[in-house]
């Protein structure tokens, strides 16, 4: 389970979403541009899934 | 106080750091090879993150990072994506590799996949790998070092003295206290590496732009082309994007000076806890960076060589203190991944060259006082290569940081129990090909269709592998059912 977790949201921080639909500066979120802030939040969950794999002691 | 005169006096202050801990270390030291180049595979959470982080991260961390940033925009957030496979890949491939180690006293690559393969052509060819491409990185990391001591000293110590000094120290902690020197002052490199990073970055934005969203915000309005993808200079198409991804995780996982740290680890829980954390930092520290070089492009356009848009700014807009304190967090990144590369490479020769070649039944203290002389040696080869310019450098640069990825075939088949195996001939045949192939896409003709040279060379590398061990023999079921039995244990039964 978690390492399809991983997979689905490194697919979202690869091509061709990260080029088409994260591709632009507009909407600014939390004084940011918006690419910038989606790769973030994927980062984020990504380092989540690999802390709720060492809870769960997979 | 004139800034040259803080900046150097505080980069010896943190040199002085250095060789006091490696004194130290050499008290505790054990004179033999476990010891010495393993420190005891006793390697604590907080060492091991330390000195991972310390070594991922390199003068590229200071200099290159920001320079991409400058020239290729927002794509260089890329990082982020191959930082998080590390993360992946430690704590699913790092725990077996650190497992095997333990079970089987592996010290080096070589040691592993020779052992499996049943093959001293492995082995060689494994030690050659990962000695070929990574000695250059001594070169690229003395390079910066040299750069950063004659930019402090305001050019009164020169790029080839200053580059000589920084070696020796280096050189100097490793060979009086082995691994546990490397260990000890990369706890302190990566925590200096990394406020200095982050404090230069802020107080620049705060300073040129009101801070960092008032920075984000004038990047946009007067340079839009560096907040999209691919880049102002198209850079980072989908497969630059993808292949860098590849080449930047399993790549650097896979050289020496990484994969021996799996070895060192106290447990498997710990390597566990280090994937699942180092990303943290790896990812965190290109948040600054890209403030240096976004808004460096808008206060500095135009430089000749972006990568030094973050001393710039610092030596025209910080405090010398601050200028000071950072060159030195930016010297500390660059020695805390050599030494790592100087240890790496000396343990490679010792153990897989001098130990199973030369003089196989000698005492452990006498590999240990050849160890330090390799050191010696690879100083000198280190310098020579910085300060000179030999053509063949540019190529051999842009071959390294894929080479040790032709190893991955290899590592996968010995961690990953599976029906169909991989033969020592399978194996061979992929390395070859795989840098055949990578010398083409990265040298002859770069990145064929857009895609990064370093996915074609290890799909080609597979591809071969998978053939090639179709039609001739596996190892011994014997030596299958020893490691890989010992993996299954390792992941099913009690880690």
């Amino acid at each position: 389970m978690a390492v399809v977790l991983f997979v689905l949201l490194l697919l979202l921080a690869e091509p061709p979403v990260v080029h088409g639909l994260a591709n632009r500066i507009e909407p600014w979120v939390l004084g940011v541009p918006f690419l910038y802030f989606y790769l973030f939040v994927v980062y984020v969950a990504l380092v989540g899934v690999l802390l709720w794999a060492l809870r769960k002691g997979l | 106080m004139e800034p040259w005169v803080v900046a150097t006096t505080l980069i010896f202050l943190y040199l002085l750091v250095t060789i006091v801990l490696g004194v130290v270390a050499n008290r505790r030291l054990s004179v033999d090879m476990e010891d010495f180049l393993l420190y005891g595979r006793k390697a604590g959470f907080i060492v091991l993150y330390l000195t991972v982080v310390a070594t991922y991260h390199s003068a590229f961390a200071f200099l290159g990072s920001g320079g991409f940033f400058y020239t290729h925009g927002i794509g260089f957030w890329a990082a982020g994506t191959w930082t998080l496979l590390v993360g992946a890949i430690t704590y699913v491939l790092g725990s077996r590799i650190w497992a095997l180690g333990k079970a089987f006293d592996y010290m080096t690559p070589a040691d592993m996949l020779a052992d499996f393969y049943e093959s001293e052509g492995v082995r060689v060819v494994t030690a050659l790998v990962s000695v070929v491409f990574t000695i250059l990185y001594i070169q690229v990391q003395a390079q910066g070092l040299g750069y950063i001591l004659s930019v402090a000293s305001g050019d009164r110590i020169s790029f080839e003295v200053g580059t000589l000094v920084l070696l020796v120290v280096a050189a100097g902690y490793l060979m009086a206290g082995g691994l546990r020197a490397v260990y000890w002052t990369d706890v302190v490199q990566g925590v200096w590496m990394y406020l200095a990073v982050w404090i230069g970055a802020l107080v620049l934005a705060f300073k040129l732009f009101g801070g960092p969203f008032e920075l984000w915000r004038e990047v946009a309005a007067r340079r839009p082309d560096l907040l999209t993808l691919p880049g102002p200079e198209g850079f980072f198409t989908p497969g630059m994007w993808f292949g860098m991804g590849i080449a930047l995780s399993f790549g650097i996982v896979f050289q020496p000076h990484m994969m021996i740290r799996y070895y060192t680890a106290l447990s498997g829980k710990t390597i566990k806890w280090l994937g699942a954390t180092t990303p943290i930092y790896l990812m965190t520290l290109y948040i600054p960076a890209a403030m240096v070089g976004l808004g460096g492009a808008l206060v500095l356009p135009g430089m000749e060589i972006p990568d030094q848009v973050f001393p710039e700014l610092l030596f025209r807009y910080a405090p010398a203190w601050l200028t000071g304190a950072i060159l030195a967090g930016a010297t500390a990144a660059a020695m805390s991944t050599l030494d790592s590369i100087l240890h790496s490479n000396m343990t490679v020769l010792t153990r897989d060259v001098y130990q199973r070649y030369v003089a196989p039944g000698a005492t452990q203290a006498h590999y240990v006082w050849v160890g330090r002389i390799l050191v010696v040696g690879l100083l000198a080869v280190g310098y020579v290569l910085s300060v000179g310019t030999f053509e063949f450098l540019v190529t051999l640069v842009t071959l390294s940081g894929s080479g040790a990825l032709q190893l991955m075939p290899g590592i996968m088949g010995v961690c990953f129990p599976a029906r169909r195996l991989f033969t020592r001939a399978g194996i061979l045949w992929g390395i070859g090909v795989g840098l055949a192939v990578l010398y083409y896409t990265l040298v002859i003709h770069p990145h064929p269709l857009d895609l990064h040279g370093a996915v074609w060379s290890v799909l080609a590398n597979f591809l071969v592998t998978i053939l090639v061990s179709r039609f001739t023999s596996p190892p011994s079921e014997e030596t299958v059912r020893r490691i890989h039995g010992e993996v299954e244990r390792f992941v099913y039964g009690d880690s």
